[in-house]
Parts: C-alpha cells; structure tokens; sequence
C-alpha cells in the first residue's frame, strides 16, 4: 500500500492576515503587529506586549469563504463558540473550501486538535461572571471547558466520523498535531486528518506566568513594541505572545486519486524526542536527534534541506541552542527565518502555523524576512534578513517545548 | 405573575433560537418540537432562573417539556 502524505488545503488567521491570502502578503511584505497592551486586574493595571489579530468578525469571514449555504447557515445557528474556537473553526473552513469533498468518505477522515489548555481566557471570564451567581452557571461552560469541544463544532459541521483527540506537547504542540496525523494516514486507517490548532487564548494569569519563568519579554521604555521581538539577535528580549490558528487537511496518495485533490507539498519525514528533563531549557543535542530522525525518514542528506522555518523564539538559551544544533547539523545550505518575529509565538498552535508559512513560501518560491536581526547570533548561519525570491524543495519546520519536547518537520515539493 | 415568566421565558428561548424570532412560538408545544435540543433546554432554565434571580435546582424542572409547564414549575418558587 502506498502510504504517502500530502498536504491538500490550508487555512490560518494570524496578526498579519487573516486567511491564507492575506497572510501570504504579510509575509511576502515582511509586516508585523506588536503592540504593549494593557491589562487590569483588580486595581493593578499589568502591560505586556503581544502581536494581536484586529477586526476579526467571525462570521463576515466566515460569509466570506467558497462554501454551500447550507453549511454557512449551519455555522451561523451555532451559539456559545469560544474565541478560540472560532479562530480554529475559521481556519478549517477556509481550508475545507478548497477542497473537492464528493468522493471523500467522511467515516475515514479524522480530526487531531493541538494544544492544551487552550481557551483560558474564556474560562477566566466564566470564573468571574459566576463568581457570585454560581447557582445560574450557563450549562454549555460543561461542554466548552473541554478542549475538545472545537472538535465536536468541526464534526457535526462536517459530518466527520472518523477519530477525533487533542494532542498536548507545550510549544511544540503544532508540529506534533502534524506528526500524530501523518501516522494516522500512514497506518492506512484513514484517507484525510484535519490538524487545526486554535487560538491559545492566554488570560492575564498566563501572561503573568510566562513573565515570572523569564520567559516572555517585557514592554520596555527603551525599545518600541516594532523592536520588541528579535529572534536570533544577539540581543533578544525573550518570545512575544501572538495570537494565531490555523489548519492543514492531510491526505493519503491513494485518496487524492479519488478525490482529485491537488497537494501542495509532501510531509517527507518528521522526528520527535524527549530530553529527559522536566524543566524549560533545551537541548542541542534534543534538537539535533529529532533533525536527524526527520531528514534520515525523508531519506535526505542535510545539504538537500534549503529552508528552515525555525523555532526561534528569541529567548537567548533557545535561539543559541536550536543555532548551534543547526549549524552541527551541517544544514548549510538553508536559508533560515523566524515566523515569529513578524507574528509571535502563537504557543501550541505555532507549529501549525509556522507550518503553513512554510508551504506557503514554498508554493510562491520565495523565503520572508526574519526581522529585528540587527547583530546575527551568530555568523555561521544564512539568515534572511530581506525577503528573496528562493525556490524550496526540501524545507523543515522545528518546534520545541518545555519539559524537553522536540519536534522536526520536512516538507518536500512534489 | 405566570404571565410575566412565560413573557421571560419567550424572550430566553428567542436569544436562544434567534430563528424563532418573529414567529408565534406555541406555550404547549414541546421544547424538541420547537427544535431546543436539551443543551438550549439547560440554558433556557438557567437564563430564566438568573432573571429572576432564582436560586433553585435546575433538577426541579427538567419534567417541563412545554413553556407552559416550566413557567408553572418557575412560578412555584417565585413569590
């Protein structure tokens, strides 16, 4: 059996763009959105910055898409949808909408959700709103506390049958939606997965959290929000939270045949590994093991690899890390990017959506810039610190997390 | 004051199933035959309970099938 994997459709609302189009102009015009926003708690007004999505109405976009009126209708009479379950359910149907769905046998498509703990903001807000009515909660918070929850919306939509999970893996938890899907084809049990990975909607108790572990930068007197995110500078200031989701629909060979969808890349290899350490410091060698296992899947040799959307999220210990895992790894002939110094880091839903700009840049021939790199990490990597047109063949998206999680992609043109 | 719950209850039920809005909704047609599932059912109670800031429950009144039978089982409690 013939169990190769194609990605057929994608869909992704980001702070540059909302839809693939306009993402893929963002990305091509190396735009980004960070703000310093403030917060209040109690009598405390906190600010952190972030990269936000504006204007996002849900359901002009959603009216917007190629889909039958029944299923917009159907989009439309479902109530109580989280943010972050809209953010998610949008990308799916931007990226059904391509899709030829006739032949599809809806008994072996799948859905696999990445991330975990997904939708704090909307259970902070449940928390305060009953605080003192806790008699009158509204019954759906018994369903939409559950992650999962998008996956039922995105099911009785669809009318999907097949498997449906979450799949958790900190910040790699994108990459390793991917990796779960692509196994799920592989084993022959199904024809299509959709990975979607939501809005990881933060309240301020995350965005607090992340700032106590040192992680996430702060807003600064000295330095604009424009400034504040420099992955793979020598100067960086720690990631920046920005809000994302986005979806790609996986399908086996055998299905595109019936189907007649077109792919728009192959997922050639991936690796994953733990380092054997609870804590949120990474590992060269970690990062090197999961490079090695994706290229050795895809049969590859490291100079076939020609573009690394990296992981880089502008922690110091991260960018030398996954740097000089790179650069042992001999990819020297890779043109490296951080999505997230134009868009954030979107937490568990980055790897997807760092996936997608991947593909995108691979289907327009072109690597986008990395920005705020004023004085490189390190010299003995090819950064793109201007857009180029380029075009890719082999690419690999890396995503780690915390508690030692590593995650690596390739992607092939066809 | 049965008449002002079933008022109540109507304008939950309307936020609820916004496409009923407009139409003439039957005080003693079931809640499925008007098309609530029993998760719109669920909030209809607790919507309705909260305006009239009724601590109550919800267990007392999952037997109402109608809008008449629930606002009589609400009205019970409602001084």
């Amino acid at each position: 059996m013939n169990n190769n994997v194609f990605v057929t459709a994608i869909g992704v609302v980001t702070p540059i763009g909302i839809g693939v189009t306009d993402f893929t102009a963002g990305l091509k015009q190396g735009n980004s959105n960070f703000t310093y926003l403030e917060k209040k708690w109690n009598e405390k007004t906190m600010s952190y910055p972030m990269a936000i999505v504006q204007d996002f109405q849900f359901l002009k976009e959603v009216n917007a898409l190629d889909l039958p009126d029944d299923l917009k209708n159907k989009v439309k009479r479902i109530r109580n949808l989280t943010k972050s379950e809209k953010f998610g359910l949008l990308t799916v149907l931007e990226a059904w909408s391509q899709l030829n769905i006739e032949s599809i046998d809806l008994s072996k498509v799948a859905i696999v959700l990445c991330g975990s703990n997904t939708q704090m903001d909307h259970i902070l807000g449940v928390h305060e709103q009953y605080r003192e009515k806790l008699t009158f909660m509204n019954p759906n918070y018994g369903l939409s506390l559950f992650d999962t929850d998008l996956i039922g919306v995105i099911s009785e939509l669809l009318q999907i049958k097949g498997e449906g999970f979450s799949v958790g893996s900190a910040s790699a938890s994108g990459n390793m939606g991917v990796i779960q899907a692509t196994r799920l084809i592989r084993s022959g049990e199904f024809d299509q997965v959709v990975v979607v990975a939501p809005l990881m909607d933060l309240s301020i108790f995350e965005l607090q959290g992340f700032t106590s572990i040192g992680a996430m930068a702060l807003c600064s007197d000295s330095i604009g929000p424009t400034e504040i995110c420099r992955p793979f500078d020598s100067e960086p200031n720690g990631f920046v939270y920005g809000q994302m989701a986005g979806s790609l629909i996986l399908e086996s060979e055998n299905s595109m045949k019936q189907t007649n969808n077109k792919a728009i890349a192959s997922v050639a290899g991936y690796g994953s590994s733990l380092d054997s350490n609870r804590n949120p410091n990474p590992s060269v060698e970690g990062e090197m093991i999961v490079m090695g296992k994706a290229l050795s899947m895809a049969g590859l040799e490291s100079k076939a690899i020609n573009y690394i959307n990296a992981h880089g999220t502008a922690s110091k210990i991260g960018d030398l890390t996954e740097s000089e895992a790179i650069v042992k790894m001999s990819l020297r002939n890779a043109s490296v990017n951080s999505t997230k110094s134009l868009i954030g880091h979107g937490l568990t839903a980055a790897g997807l959506v760092e996936s997608i700009a991947t593909l995108i840049q691979m289907k327009e021939g072109f690597v986008h810039v990395s920005k705020n790199i004023s004085q490189p990490i390190t010299e003995e990597i090819n950064w793109v610190t201007q857009k180029n047109e380029k075009k890719l063949n082999h690419t690999m998206n890396n995503s780690f997390g915390f508690g030692g999680i590593n995650t690596s992609i390739i992607y092939s043109n066809l | 004051m049965k008449n002002q719950i079933i008022q109540i209850i109507k304008e939950n039920l309307v936020e609820i199933m916004p496409e009923l809005e407009g139409e003439e909704i039957s005080l003693d047609e079931t809640f499925l035959d008007l098309g609530a599932n029993s998760m719109d059912r669920g909030e209809l109670i607790a919507l309705t309970l909260e305006k009239l800031d009724l601590e109550v429950s919800r267990i007392e009144f999952v037997g109402a099938k109608t809008i008449n039978e629930l606002a009589e089982a609400v009205a019970k409690f409602h001084n």
